[in-house]
């Protein structure tokens, strides 16, 4: 099974479609609720150069994005290999 | 593995309008099926206060509007299926439409409500520093602003609830629109006009997102182009909001459908039927015109009835037939 941490937090209907992805997928993934954790928000920014927008996506330590960033993969047919 | 499911109506989409046709297809006892996309719930999951969704005296939850909408399509009967529908064929009967799990669906009748999606401005720039201080989602990113100033362009209901919105965590909110005056209703342009932390800059054009790359990548300002004059000018903000409208989400039913130059599926006057009969559409998808919760919530209701009424004549010649 690939690692897959999304950080996240409520109020985010972007997390929640990236999520509904992973999920599809059949994948499990751990979720932090950045809006919360103010250790993980700082892990978050270092491991993602700064970006500040939830969710933020890494499978398997590789940054991926956000949602609109992990759709694209998926829509371009990439995806598949990242998870297996 | 991956299943094929039948329906005697396939609803694509689950927002106001795909969750109406469920509860009225449901009631007509068609047992419909509704295939809920990527977002269940649709926009309305993104906006916050809702009050003009009539019925509620009290301000309400977009989300929880939604998550009542879709139990109630449950509870009358209709089958909720997470998957993403990316292929479809109108032209053999029944109708087929491929999911991305690899379930097939089959269905007798269509109704689509896949809605809209939010548009960007289409700048590099804005690409470059979406994450790192563009964003799409007040309600999302808004908490990483406490205490900065922020931007958000645009002047229709979406950018000036996500200025009101972000009043609550950042310290100054500059609304940009290219007009001199909003499209959005007149008592969310009082709150706005009267909210202190809100300055209004009418009439700019947003023509490049500034940002540094060093320490970290973020937003540093606007370029704006004022739209009477063509003067320059420039904003220090370290947010960007983008709410310039959507675009119907209707991708997938390009060649299977008649559509308008934007995108927008083609229905017959005063119905939700679309050039392929028994295909209705409902809801954004059709309309860029009104779009409000209960207006989608009325053309779901339309389309439902409109695909029973077309299965009854159906079935009756399939039986003449036979």
């Amino acid at each position: 099974m690939p690692d897959i941490i999304v950080y996240s937090g409520p109020h985010c209907p972007y997390c929640v479609k990236a999520k509904n992805l992973l999920t599809m997928k059949g994948v499990a993934f751990t979720e932090y609720n950045v809006k919360e954790d103010t250790a993980r928000f700082e892990e978050m920014l270092a491991k993602s150069n700064g970006r500040k927008t939830i969710p933020q996506i890494f499978i398997n330590g590789q940054h991926i994005g956000g949602c609109d960033d992990l759709h694209a993969l998926h829509d371009a047919g990439k995806l598949d290999a990242l998870l297996t | 593995m991956p299943q094929t499911h039948h329906t005697k109506v396939l609803i694509i989409g689950a927002g106001p309008a795909g969750y109406t046709a469920a509860i009225y297809a449901a009631r007509a006892s068609l047992n419909p099926i509704v295939v809920q996309g990527m977002q269940p719930g649709g926009q309305l999951t993104i906006t916050t206060d809702v009050e003009n969704y009539p019925g509620f005296a009290d301000i309400i939850q977009g989300p929880w509007l939604m998550e009542q909408m879709a139990e109630q399509a449950k509870k009358v009967g209709t089958v909720m299926i997470q998957d993403y529908i990316s292929k479809v064929d109108f032209k053999q009967r029944p109708f087929t439409a491929w999911g991305d799990s690899g379930d097939v669906y089959t269905a007798d009748s269509i109704v689509i409500a896949t809605g809209a999606q939010a548009r960007w401005l289409g700048l590099e720039s804005e690409k470059e520093f979406q994450g790192f201080g563009v964003s799409g989602c007040a309600t999302c990113d808004g908490f990483f602003f406490k205490g900065k100033e922020v931007a958000v362009i645009g002047g229709g209901n979406s950018a000036l609830e996500e200025a009101l919105y972000l009043t609550h965590h950042a310290s100054k909110v500059t609304l940009i629109h290219r007009r001199d005056s909003f499209r959005a209703e007149k008592i969310l342009q009082q709150r706005v006009m009267s909210n202190p932390k809100i300055h209004i800059l009418w009439n700019k054009r947003v023509t490049d997102i500034m940002g540094k790359t060093t320490p970290h990548k973020e937003v540093t300002g606007l370029r704006l182009e004022d739209t009477t004059n063509g003067q320059g000018a420039e904003l220090l903000v370290h947010g960007v909001f983008v709410a310039i409208g959507h675009d119907p989400a209707t991708k997938v039913f390009q060649g299977h459908l008649t559509m308008d130059e934007s995108g927008y599926i083609l229905t017959k006057p005063d119905s939700t039927a679309t050039n392929v009969p028994g295909v209705f559409a409902a809801g954004d998808v059709r309309d860029k015109v009104f779009r409000q919760a209960v207006t989608a919530a009325g053309m779901g209701c339309m389309a439902a009835l409109e695909a029973e009424k077309y299965l009854a004549v159906n079935e009756t010649k399939t039986s003449q037939a036979a």
